[in-house]
């Protein structure tokens, strides 16, 4: 396989590096500065001294604004209490958000003003102000205030008040009231980049470490001052070695990830078919005649010629009309990520076979039987403009995306292909986080899917999975939730004995008109929910809005997830409005009823990238109050979609989706079907190919 | 940096684990480029280059290019496989191919950061061996955006050269083409054989990765 950087982000990194501190936030030590880390990057964090551990994913939401999501482990947290449990690890979750208020200028430092731990049980909270300057291209200065925690040891006063109790309750709201509130303290530090490797830090913290070090006695805070020295092992891995507040040694590693560029460049993949020119007219007028549509057989030997052609780039041509200069045909992209390069290919195994009357080729991609949008090519285009300089512009500007519209007239399938009947066996791993008892646990099994499709839209699929290993089982978790335990028994799901049958559904899709598409689900849902499920959905190719609306009704699987139910059931749904706000923003709201019979609205709002990479964050809130809803109050999380193409730099439309919540508890929690609309359609319509258009020619 | 840049790719796969086997082709797509990735990274070393002697060529009819890539150690031979106008497409076996304007290339594909199309000047221009002119590369970076990269050129004869191509000595004139521009600078070079016949080489296909060379083994027939 070949891949290299080359072409990567050519972006620089100023003077030195943004580097990441403790908390996993932009930073010296353990204290913030006033840098931000470039835009869209993906942190992850681990750093560890004395008893205290934190694991930390930042995103840096826009050039200005990032958003942190950490979880940290304070060992021998009862030391100091006698006859307490001495293994015991005080773990807990916390949310960050920073604000670059200034960019770093010739005379003007980079300033940040930062929130930690504002919503939550609140054991990090604290807010700063800090600004950091090059003095020399190697060599910066980090000078700040903090508040709260990060205004524990030598503070100068309390400009703003006392900070007021909190009152955290069940955690999960946030603490507005707190805010730069009580005793304020300076802290500060130097950063000296040796070279292109190595950098040194030292720093002044004010946290005091009350409650770690004086009221648990978990390790001594002996000086205000840490010291550390940092190599830069790749681009994308950061480690560092430390010693702490004068008595502990510390150590980190810092993870980073451009999500807009693939670390190994443009995407290795085999050369497509050329374009094949036509001759002439003058020097061959017979093969230009359009005689041969008078052909019986020429559409079947047509689709065959092409699915030749076409199933090693892991295309099918499902279906083709025609006229004499016409061309419309089918397709089911399997493997490109960029769509544009599925159609680009399948234009040019269009040059290569179809007669040469066919002036203009109409491209349809098909996702589960239904019309997603149609391309419009002229094959004269294609044959001008292979070789010419910026040939993927000057396509575009002669291409048309269009709603897919009626089916060209004598449309026919090809009859080999339905039905059809397709499986897979591999293994799957599915953890659950953040357990006091196991903070990690986590399956590995072999999950056996199958699908048969008897007709284009009529799909019978089904997944069984059988666990190998794991620990998932050992949770002794018992549900406290007042509300019907809809997920909150979901470790009782995870104790399943033998093959459990994920899912076993018939699925219908369909397009009424060219922007409204239609689905019934019906039978195993998911694991722990049966029923029917309905969708309808309009959306446009070429709109960024599209609405839904999903009725569902659903009944409690049994725990050990064969055919079987429980008693409880519901009806839910959700009336859905999806906008692509523009650079890369999306935004979703759903307003409807979940499974627990709550009412209320889920807002999503995604950072979408070319590339399929996805950051995002939601938050759902219910009829049902906190004191109902229990730890966290409401329910929120953070969803990060990576597709594989990005990692492995080879075409492949495969992606792994992880939903982080900080707990999953009964309000606010939705339905999990396969095959929602939205997801299946969009990612044909022009917005999205156009987004990857310049892997029409690769 | 092959290994450097993968190992996030494994990581991934680590984590997520997914393969296996089945009727679902892609899923065994991912799980055998997880595979080469993972050899890759363990081996650190390309294919060996294979020993090429002008008796196997001759068992050979159709006109061929030997091309090699000395910054991924490969080499590997390339034969005529499609026309449009004035550009011939020339194929390996495994499916990369490399696209020249009479003997100047103006697009690769299958080798990864592929040239998507530039402009050259003309064979008739080159062989002349003095002049100046303006050059473009267009790429695909990481987020499948299209980059273009413009230099100026200038033209020098070197001066004659007698080459061996696979044991066949041949009278060249040496031409090179020097290029500055903002992504560095790079040199090509050209040997033509009686007139504009380019029989032997070096264009660039990417900075910084570097060249590749271009031998003409067999002629038209």
């Amino acid at each position: 396989m070949l891949g290299w950087a080359l072409l990567a982000s050519t972006e620089l990194h100023g003077e030195t590096w943004p580097s990441l501190n403790f908390y996993g936030v932009t930073g010296l030590i353990d204290m913030p500065s006033g840098e931000a880390q470039p835009d869209a990057h993906l942190t992850i964090s681990s750093a560890h001294f004395g008893p205290v551990s934190r694991t930390t994913l930042s995103f840096q939401i826009t050039p200005r604004l990032s958003g942190s999501f950490r979880y940290m482990g304070v060992r021998d947290w009862n030391k100091a209490i006698a006859g307490a449990d001495p293994t015991y690890t005080y773990y807990d979750r916390s949310f960050d958000l920073r604000y670059q208020v200034l960019k770093e200028g010739r005379f003007v430092p980079a300033v940040t003003v930062g929130f930690q731990d504002f919503i939550g049980t609140s054991l990090l909270s604290g807010e700063y102000i800090a600004a950091t300057k090059h003095l020399t291209p190697t060599l910066k200065f980090t000078a700040g205030l903090g508040w709260g925690r990060l205004g524990s040891y030598g503070s100068i006063g309390s400009p703003f008040g006392d900070r007021p109790p909190i009152d955290f309750g069940l955690g999960g709201t946030a603490n507005f009231g707190q805010w730069f509130r009580g005793p304020v303290a300076p802290f500060g530090g130097v950063e000296w980049q040796v070279n292109d490797k190595w950098a040194v830090k030292a720093e002044y913290s004010s946290d005091a470490y009350d409650l770690e070090s004086t009221s648990r006695q978990t390790f001594n805070r002996n000086s205000p001052f840490n010291f550390g020295v940092e190599y830069q092992a790749y681009d994308t891995l950061r480690l560092g070695a430390y010693y702490m507040y004068g008595s502990e040694v510390g150590v980190a590693a810092h993870i980073a990830m451009n999500p807009q560029q693939r670390p190994m460049g443009g995407v290795s993949d085999t050369a497509p078919d050329p374009v094949q020119p036509r001759p002439s007219r003058a020097a061959d007028p017979e093969a230009w005649s359009p005689e041969w549509i008078t052909q019986a057989d020429a559409g079947p030997v047509l689709i065959e010629n092409l699915n030749k052609r076409l199933n090693r780039d892991g295309i099918v041509v499902e279906a083709l009309g025609y006229t004499g200069s016409t061309a419309q045909i089918r397709i089911r992209n399997i493997r490109y990520d960029a769509e544009a390069e599925a159609i680009g290919r399948v234009a040019r195994a269009m040059t290569q076979t179809m007669p040469a009357s066919v002036e203009v080729f109409e491209i349809v991609p098909v996702v589960n039987g239904i019309a997603t949008a149609k391309v419009t090519l002229r094959r004269s285009d294609l044959e001008a403009l292979e070789f010419a300089p910026g040939a993927a512009e000057a396509i575009r500007a002669r291409t048309t995306i269009s709603d897919a519209g009626a089916a060209i007239p004598g449309l026919a399938y090809d009859p080999a292909l339905y039905p059809r009947f397709t499986w897979s066996l591999g293994p799957y791993v599915r953890t659950a986080l953040f357990d006091p008892d196991a903070p990690v646990r986590a399956d590995l099994g072999l999950r056996l899917q199958a699908d048969y499709q008897i007709a284009p839209g009529l799909i019978v699929s089904g997944a069984v999975a059988k666990k190998v290993v794991g620990t998932l089982d050992q949770s002794t978790r018992i549900s406290d939730s007042v509300l019907p335990h809809v997920r909150s028994e979901a470790n009782l799901y995870d104790k399943a004995e033998g093959a459990t049958i994920e899912r076993l559904t018939l699925a219908w899709y369909t397009h009424f008109g060219s922007q409204i598409y239609g689905r019934i689900t019906a039978g195993y849902l998911e694991r722990m929910y049966g029923g029917v499920s309905t969708e309808l959905l309009w959306k446009p190719v070429n709109s960024p809005l599209a609405l839904g609306i999903e009725v569902n009704y659903a009944r409690q699987r049994d725990f050990d997830q064969q055919f079987g139910f429980q008693n409880y059931d519901v009806v839910t749904g959700h009336a859905s409005a999806y906008y692509q706000i523009g650079n890369n923003y999306h935004a979703q709201l759903d307003v409807g009823r979940y499974l627990a019979g709550d009412v209320g609205a889920t807002l999503s709002l995604d950072r979408e990238f070319a590339n399929g990479w996805r950051v995002g964050a939601f938050a759902t809130l219910t009829d049902v109050s906190f004191a109902d809803f229990g730890e966290g109050s409401f329910d929120k999380g953070i969803q990060i979609e990576i597709p594989f193409t990005w990692a492995l730099g080879t075409p492949t439309r495969r992606s792994s989706t992880a939903v982080i919540r900080p707990i999953l508890r009964d309000g606010g929690a939705r339905l999990d079907v396969q095959g929602r609309l939205y997801d299946l359609v969009r990612d044909y319509d022009a917005s999205s190919l156009d987004a990857q258009w310049g892997r029409f020619w690769k | 940096m092959i290994t450097r840049m993968k190992w996030s790719g494994l990581l991934l796969l680590a984590g997520i684990g997914l393969g296996g086997c089945g009727t679902d082709s892609e899923t065994l797509v991912a799980l055998r480029m997880a595979t080469s990735a993972a050899k890759e990274a363990i081996t650190k070393r390309g294919p060996p280059a294979p020993a090429v002697t002008r008796a196997m060529l001759d068992t050979y009819s159709t006109p061929m290019i030997m091309a090699e890539i000395p910054a991924l150690k490969l080499t590997t031979f390339v034969v005529p496989f499609a026309q449009n106008g004035d550009v011939e497409t020339w194929s390996t076996v495994d499916d990369k191919t490399v696209s020249f304007r009479h003997g100047i290339m103006v697009a690769t594909r299958g080798f990864g950061a592929d040239i998507m199309q530039a402009t050259a000047p003309s064979v008739a221009q080159l062989a002349s061996g003095s002049g100046s002119h303006d050059r473009a590369y267009y790429y695909l970076d990481g987020a499948d955006q299209t980059q273009r990269f413009d230099y100026h050129c200038a033209i020098a004869l070197t001066g004659n050269e007698a080459i061996t191509v696979v044991s066949e000595q041949h009278l060249t004139r040496h031409v090179t083409e020097t290029c500055t521009g903002k992504a560095g600078s790079f040199v090509n070079e050209y040997w033509f054989e009686g007139g504009n016949f380019l029989r032997q080489s070096k264009q660039l296909l990417v900075q910084p990765l570097g060249s590749i060379t271009f031998r003409q083994v067999i002629d038209n027939g």
